[in-house]
């Protein structure tokens, strides 16, 4: 399957699902959409994915924001998303808001709203705040769809939603063996897809998927890595990790295993069921307050995937994983697990990283990286 | 008698003497050791801390920010010991300094970093608190409590209102009911209501004060500004001795307006300012008076007790939270006990009843949760023309908004605000700095130039010249 | 012709005692880094000889021009070295090397060459990067940290400086020493902020009431290097774990920027060190790091 593509052609994909359905494409910036109501409601929820483009706009308005955002407002303002019918901000860092707001702000036509969701999530009172909170988005959403959503089709949207994350537990669980046959590159290229995409299509593509990879011959056993930090866009780093004889088995993003980790529990009161998974889903590190799990999450996943260290890849001026480091790092160092850190933006520079990674790799495992055999004949 | 280029009569201030005694005082206060010390923000409103015993909560901003003032050296090796401990460049500065104290283990004096026993970040002023406040935790663990800062967007919504306004009760309330629980102090709810009638006194004295403000030439400068405002709201005082001071603030204010005293003999240009300012290098404000440029505050001073606004009839007033509205909310009492009682709002209002703790909380958290609580950063987001109303209010001719290259909030937004500043005729400069607690890019001679060139495009010369 | 001030001198050196003939093992080892392109020769681990060149704009010739030179006129062609390894920025250019590897593991190995077993953490100072390295007791990295992807700290970026300065870069680090105290450094998170904010320290702004000497000057741009690798070297793993108060002992500098005492004197100032010291260049270090480490290497790899 190729994801990658997927991924690539999503805005492509998204105006074609328009034109073939008729519906309105919802963009969403932050996780913690919950995508289901905008699903019942008939609306394609797409996840806004930054790019690596020149930029060329996003200085005049907007200032010392983590690149990703920049590059929403520049490819906003160059049309790559022309095709969105509305954007929700979920209350996610500011900088995110900060995009949202020059979007509202600057087109008038587009929908927006905004839908809070506590940075405090564990507290008594936040799944009433989020219910209330989606009462007032489902009403927005059926004005703007002039369509009712009813019990069913939340149910209906809740059984899609389900099904995907069961689904990308159970690839993600293969990834748990030695010589498992999925790399870490192919496995975020999909997680990509999946935010671009309409659940039930991506639903089947995933079953015929894992079909496939039950099939697929395991693959030579190598340094296994995990990434923590900022979310990223794109599988150069998983890609690089690979070229260097290495593999990325797990991951703490937001973009990534974070995305489908827990599930909704179905209930009489589907809000209250929807609200409960979005306060209960492993923690970004924004809204990992007050009783931290963001650590031991981070922790357990290591050791169930067998992780022999952990990268920490921040994006310049992610303030949000800038404070949240200090954490991480006394709870590795703790563990005794080794890690390293450094920081990127959108694009990732090859050769810099290059360095950093094999010799990240190479202290957990000297001698590993070999670009060229050394048996070969010596060329003077 | 005028001196050359002075146009208007100055006068020292004589609230300064007593300013400084309070402070002195408040710092005296933070060094006995029956106090259990807190880390974090309490409420603008009222200072709840106060109706404990002994319970003291410092706050991170103005400590990290005296100190990156008073000592450059310290306070680079305290960002640099933060930075060693993984928090990015990009960290506000005020945190970095003051926690950088923490991860080394000694005070800018030398003495022994007195650790927190807790920690309360509520979100108020800017939402990084809540992040930055976190790492108390992780260093030892101490309890932890925190607020949020709820926020929507549009027109005013009571049922979303009533269920962040509910968040944020309960987030009060069990802030209060575990100190009391943990450290086994009483909160004395008789005093938080006394708390909660001198902080009702004072509103209406500080909202007088910043509508005199308007006056030109404008009687306090933001110099004088930035003292009051640690005083008013972030230092924590005697609440009988704040009114005194305050309303001795007033009365010179006033007397100042009558007999036109400026704060700046040679007012011939006015200016706002657009969030903290180089803590380090004050020295701007100074420079620009050279050339009859005098700062007249910014939200960061001025919307911390009175946010202004042009009513329809061309007046100005204090900004209208005022949403008459019943509900009622339970919340379960210390005793278990389920208090239900209709609550009248608005906040600040005489009419509101404050009988038992849930309706101290209540008037602590406000009304609307977009309310005045809520201060500048989150009063930009559902009002994007809130400068350019504090332009036409102070009457200012240009502005300065610096560009932090760290600290969220000192940033957000700025961009825009600058374009619809320029829109509605405001000349406005911008200048690039760390933070406001962090010189690490600040070009001084770089800046002083960029002034100069402003200045004079805005066809003043130096008046010394 | 104009005087070049950026331009540090080369050197290179072959043996006369050794007999490389004789020796058991002959390697070599090639770092090639973005400003500077050393070589290393060991027989039996003794330093045969070493050639430290400016990279020019070939990372290829440049390296093999290194070897050349450190080969000297000792008659010892290419083909007499068992095992030729690659390391740096351009390490994989090296075409006649049999292996690679990476820059970490080979300045760890050379500074303990450099400097004996006793040195733990290794300050990499290096053309466009400063790499911390911490070692075990054992010639195994610990932990490593490299510059954040916009410092102040390299040395590409000095030798540009002295340029615009009209100073030697030899001369520059003590001319900065010999200010009375340190004053503020300049920008340090930007090197293109730090640049300007010193060009801009010579004019004497109103505040100021008399202005910088050059000493001064040298001192704020150089501290403001020696702090942005401050916080490169404050982010390795503490040797103790728990115990929040970092420690530093025994340091040993490699690379370019190690030579310059106006960094390194101030880097030991701030964590209260000295640090140790070698009859090496400690440029050479990566080279001989590399060269130890190619033997080995050869021996796993033909068991494979």
């Amino acid at each position: 399957m190729n994801f990658k593509q997927l991924a690539e052609n999503r805005h492509e994909y998204a105006k074609a699902w328009k034109a073939r359905t008729g519906g309105q494409v919802l963009g969403y910036y932050d996780p913690y959409f919950p995508e289901e109501l905008a699903y019942a409601a008939g609306m394609l929820p797409v996840r806004i994915l930054a790019r690596h483009e020149p930029d060329d706009v996003s200085t005049k308005w907007i200032y010392a924001s983590c690149y990703p955002v920049r590059d929403y407002v520049n490819q906003f303002f160059n049309g790559r998303y022309g095709y969105l019918d509305g954007i929700v901000d979920t209350g996610g860092c500011e900088w995110v808001y900060n995009a949202f707001e020059v979007a509202m702000n600057t087109t008038p036509s587009l929908k927006t709203h905004y839908i809070f969701i506590p940075r405090y999530p564990n507290a008594p009172t936040s799944p009433g705040l989020v219910v209330s909170e989606l009462k007032t988005m489902k009403k927005v959403f059926e004005e703007w769809t002039g369509r009712e959503i009813t019990d069913e089709s939340l149910d209906h949207a809740i059984e899609v939603y389900n099904k995907n994350r069961l689904l990308l537990m159970r690839i993600s669980e293969l990834r748990r063996a030695y010589e498992t046959p999925l790399f870490g590159s192919e496995a975020m290229q999909m997680l990509l897809a999946d935010q671009v995409m309409d659940k039930a299509e991506m639903n089947a593509i995933l079953e015929s998927f894992l079909a496939e990879l039950q099939e697929r011959p395991p693959r030579e056993d190598r340094v296994r890595l995990m990434i923590i930090g900022s979310e990223t866009w794109d599988a150069e780093l998983e890609e690089l990790v690979e070229s260097l004889g290495a593999n990325v088995v797990i991951d703490e993003l937001d973009n990534g295993t974070s995305y489908f980790w827990n599930t909704i529990y179905e209930q009489k009161d589907r809000l209250l069921a929807i609200a409960l998974r979005y306060l209960g889903r492993p923690h970004s590190a924004l809204r990992d307050n007050n009783w931290r799990r963001r650590s031991q999450h981070v922790f357990e996943l290591a050791e169930d995937y067998m992780a022999d260290g952990v990268l920490i890849v921040k994006q310049i001026y992610c303030v949000i994983h800038g404070t949240d480091n200090y954490a991480m790092w006394k709870l590795l160092r703790e563990r005794n697990i080794p890690y390293h850190f450094f920081e990127r933006d959108t694009s990732l520079p090859e050769d810099e990283t290059r360095q950093r990674l094999e010799s990240f790799i190479n202290m957990l495992k000297p001698g590993l990286v070999r670009l060229r055999g050394w048996h070969e004949p010596l060329v003077i | 008698m005028l001196q050359k280029g002075q146009l208007w009569e100055t006068k020292p201030l004589e609230y300064y003497a007593k300013a400084k005694e309070l402070r002195a005082k408040w710092e005296k206060n933070a060094e006995n050791k029956e106090i259990v010390l807190g880390q974090g923000n309490t409420s603008f409103v009222v200072d709840w801390q106060q109706a404990f015993p002994a319970i003291m909560v410092m706050e991170d901003n103005p400590r990290g920010s005296t100190i990156a003032a008073k000592n450059l050296p310290e306070a680079r090796r305290f960002r640099l010991a933060s930075e060693s401990r993984g928090w990015g460049r990009e960290i506000c500065g005020y945190h970095g300094v003051l926690w950088g104290q923490q991860f080394i283990g000694y005070q800018v004096d030398g003495s022994p970093f007195p650790e927190r026993k807790f920690v309360v970040p509520i979100p108020a002023t800017c939402e990084c608190h809540t992040k930055r406040g976190e790492q108390c935790k992780d260093f030892s663990p101490v309890p932890r409590w925190s607020g949020d800062q709820c926020v929507y967007l549009g027109p005013y919504d009571q049922e979303r209102d009533k269920a962040m306004l509910d968040h944020r009760a309960w987030c009060s309330w069990k802030i209060i009911n575990d100190i009391e629980r943990i450290f086994g102090q009483q909160f004395n709810d008789e005093k938080m209501k006394e708390l909660i009638k001198i902080s009702r006194a004072v509103k209406p004295i500080r909202e007088e004060i910043f509508k005199l403000m308007t006056h030109i030439p404008a009687p306090l400068s933001v110099k004088e500004l930035y003292s009051t405002y640690v005083l008013g709201g972030l230092v924590k005082i005697e609440m009988n001795e704040l009114l005194d001071f305050w309303r001795s603030v007033r009365d010179e204010v006033k007397w100042r307006t009558e007999n036109n005293i400026a704060a700046v003999g040679t007012e011939r240009y006015r200016w706002m300012e657009a969030h903290p300012p180089a803590y380090y290098f004050l020295k701007y404000y100074r420079y620009m008076e050279k050339y009859g440029a005098v700062c007249i505050g910014s939200q960061y001073t001025n919307y911390t007790f009175a946010q202004l606004e042009r009513k329809p009839d061309g007046s100005i007033g204090d900004r209208d939270y005022t949403f008459v509205d019943e509900y009622m909310t339970p919340i379960p009492q210390p005793d278990g006990s389920i208090h239900e009682k209709v609550l009248y709002h608005p906040t600040f209002s005489p009419e509101m009843r404050i009988d038992t703790r849930e309706d101290e909380i209540r008037y602590l958290d406000g009304a609307s949760a977009r309310g005045s609580v809520q201060h500048f950063k989150q009063d930009e987001i559902y009002r994007p023309y809130a400068l350019n109303e504090f332009a036409d209010i102070y009457k200012v001719n240009g502005a300065i908004m610096p560009l932090h290259r760290s600290g969220v909030n000192c940033t957000l937004t700025r961009k825009e605000q600058a374009m619809r500043l320029r829109k509605a005729g405001v000349s406005v400069m911008h200048y690039e700095l760390n933070q406001g607690g962090d010189n690490t890019d600040l070009d001084e001679k770089r800046m002083l130039e960029q002034l100069d060139q402003w200045m004079e495009s805005q066809g003043l010369r130096k008046l010394e010249d | 012709m104009e005087q070049e001030y950026w331009k540090w001198p080369e050197s290179s050196w072959t043996s006369k005692e050794i007999d490389w003939k004789s020796a058991k093992a002959v390697t070599a080892g090639v770092d090639v880094g973005t400003t500077g392109t050393q070589a290393a020769i060991m027989c039996d681990e003794k330093l045969f000889g070493y050639a430290n060149i400016h990279t020019g704009g070939s990372f290829k010739k440049s390296a093999k021009i290194a070897v050349e030179k450190a080969m000297g006129a000792s008659g010892m062609a290419l083909t007499d070295i068992r095992g030729i390894m690659g390391t740096g920025a351009g390490g994989r250019n090296v075409e006649f090397a049999g292996g690679f590897m990476d820059g970490v593991r080979c300045q760890g190995r050379g500074a303990r060459f450099l400097y004996g077993p006793e040195v733990h953490t290794v300050v990499d100072l290096g053309g466009q990067s400063c790499t911390a390295i911490r070692l075990y007791d054992w010639d195994r990295v610990w932990d490593f940290m490299m510059n954040d992807k916009c410092a102040t700290g390299i040395g590409r970026n000095i030798e540009f400086m002295c340029d615009m300065l009209q100073v030697p870069i030899q001369e520059i680090g003590p001319m900065s020493l010999e200010v009375e105290t340190d004053p503020e450094p300049v920008a340090t998170s930007c090197y293109c902020f730090a640049d300007t904010e010193t060009m801009g320290l010579f004019g004497r702004p109103e505040y100021r009431s008399a202005p910088l000497t050059e000493n001064e000057v040298y001192a704020k741009y150089l501290f403001a290097v020696a702090w942005r690798c401050l916080s490169t070297i404050g982010k390795l793993q503490p040797m103790d774990v728990g115990d929040i108060r970092i420690h530093y002992p025994e340091l040993g500098f490699t690379g370019g920027l190690a030579k310059n005492p106006g960094i390194t004197k101030r880097i030991e100032r701030e964590l209260k060190i000295t640090a140790l010291t070698s009859e090496y260049d400690p440029q050479l270090a990566g080279a001989i790091g590399a060269a130890l480490l190619a033997p080995a290497e050869t021996d796993r790899r033909q068991r494979q």
